[in-house]
């Protein structure tokens, strides 16, 4: 392959993650002897990252979101206005997860699990079986006055550097994401790919109330990341904010780079942890399309 | 009124639960694509009203929100008339030409992705650069960089094979490129 080539067929898809097989051999062959095109291709990457930074995903004007469920209401008919109603009700009550008068006590109730360890082919065949799953305890040191999400995720973190287990089918971004969907879980699956980050694998597991977590986590030459979702009911992003780039949230905690981000409605959380210096992971957190 | 059965409250259940979710990328692309606020809301409540109504065939389990956009697109050509209220230029040439009688020509420096992305400055200039593509680049770079769809799903978006959209993604960066050395050269945000 020579340099045109490359650029031609390969440079925009390369930076999109959707190279496999020979094609990204290839291509990677060609890079490893080519300092222009590995240029191009961190600008090819930068852009991507300009693209998402300036031109983000804009939030729906609240009168729209009144409009299109009053207009749902209607197309729905008279008993479905009510279950509507319901449905769009903000909670009642939300508890501020980062708080440590809740999460301490949750904790310690809880035995301070950290894992629920579920066979994997119980996902697989029934993942509505998840409930159903027994706990191997495993304390979590919570940090006073710091955010128990965050322990959480760093502990978490640390264990699967020592040993990684995927829970889950995890020999593609789509089985992974297909098993988090059947748990009634957000699909989306990072691809840190384009920064240099391998998916190991996917997990299911519960946090110690009890909410369950999708867990992916990644490994690359210049360290390790891993991200957790799961419902936020009610978190909102912690104080000591670092820096905020397109919804995401970073924090330097415990020596660790922390990002926190919201979906669209704000019903799940994404947590991403990574021993990757802030700045650096910042770059790489923008320039990760989903894989699926 | 027929009182309301077990299968239809399972369907906005479940139109609550996987679409709505998604209502914000929706709601992007349709600013995006219509260049107006009113419009916009228009054909976002027309995509949520005609995919709730059919949602019956979305599958459990592929990309919500893709099919949502793929909606979304359907009814913005549709109603192109409509919404073409101010279009860019017509073709990738007639951009290019725009783009260079613009453009001072001088070198630009080393890139720096992390310094760019804490740089607010090019805010405006990076959408009005996005948004003075020809929209079949546009479009595309819209789905891939900033709803983050993969190729097979922007593809099916904007229907047309996945080879015309990498096309597509390949030929407007280069425009945008272009576009954007205009502005950003002294940032380094571009090499030639």
């Amino acid at each position: 392959m020579n340099c045109a080539e490359y650029i031609e067929n390969f440079l925009a898809a390369h930076a999109d993650g959707e190279l496999e097989g020979d094609e990204l051999r290839a291509a990677e062959l060609h890079l490893a002897g080519c300092a222009k095109c590995r240029g191009l291709l961190a600008d090819e990457r930068a852009l991507k990252a300009l693209l998402r930074s300036k031109v983000g995903v804009l939030r729906t004007p609240a009168e729209l979101r009144a409009t299109l469920r009053s207009a749902l209401d209607a197309a729905d008919g008279p008993d479905e206005s009510r279950e509507g109603s319901r449905l769009g009700r903000p909670a009642r009550s939300r508890l501020k997860l980062h708080s440590p008068g809740v999460w301490v006590p949750l904790a310690l109730a809880a035995g301070i699990a950290l894992f629920m360890l579920v066979p994997r082919a119980l996902y697989r065949e029934t993942p509505a079986m998840v409930s159903q799953a027994t706990a191997t305890l495993q304390p979590v040191p919570l940090t006073p006055g710091g955010v128990p999400e965050f322990d959480i995720a760093i502990a978490s973190l640390e264990q699967f550097n020592r040993r990684f287990e995927p829970n889950v089918p995890s020999d593609s971004f789509g089985n992974i994401s297909d098993a988090f969907l059947r748990a009634k879980m957000p699909g989306l699956v990072l691809n840190f790919r384009p920064s240099g980050f391998m998916l190991i694998g996917g997990r299911l597991d519960r946090l110690p109330d009890g909410r369950l977590v999708t867990r992916t986590y990644y490994r690359g030459d210049r360290g390790v990341i891993l991200c957790s979702r799961f419902l936020a009911k009610g978190m909102q992003a912690p104080p000591n904010l670092d820096h905020e780039v397109a919804g995401h949230y970073y924090y330097r905690y415990r020596g660790y780079s922390i990002s926190v981000s919201f979906d669209a409605t704000d019903k799940f959380v994404c947590v991403l942890v990574s021993n990757v210096q802030l700045k650096t992971f910042t770059r790489d957190v923008i320039l990760s399309p989903s894989g699926h | 009124m027929p009182a309301k059965g077990p299968i239809g409250a399972d369907k906005r259940r479940r139109f609550e639960e996987e679409a709505m979710p998604h209502l914000d990328a929706v709601y992007s692309m349709a600013t995006r694509l219509a260049r107006n606020p009113d419009d916009a809301k228009d054909l976002v409540q027309e995509t949520v009203l005609r995919a709730f109504r059919f949602f019956e065939q979305f599958e459990a389990g592929t990309n919500c929100r893709a099919w949502l956009l793929t909606i979304l697109f359907n009814n913005f050509r549709n109603g192109y008339k409509r919404f073409a209220r101010e279009q860019p230029a017509s073709s990738a040439e007639e951009f290019e030409r725009c783009v260079e009688s613009a453009s001072a020509q001088r070198e630009p420096s080393e890139s720096d992705p992390a310094a760019l992305l804490t740089n607010h400055l090019l805010d405006r200039e990076v959408e009005h650069a996005l948004d003075s593509l020809p929209d079949e680049f546009r479009s595309a770079l819209l789905l891939i960089d900033v709803q983050d769809l993969s190729y097979h799903d922007a593809a099916r978006v904007l229907k047309v094979p996945v080879g015309t959209l990498k096309s597509r993604v390949s030929r407007g960066r280069g425009l945008l490129r272009r576009s954007l050395n205009r502005y950003a050269k002294e940032r380094g945000i571009i090499r030639s």
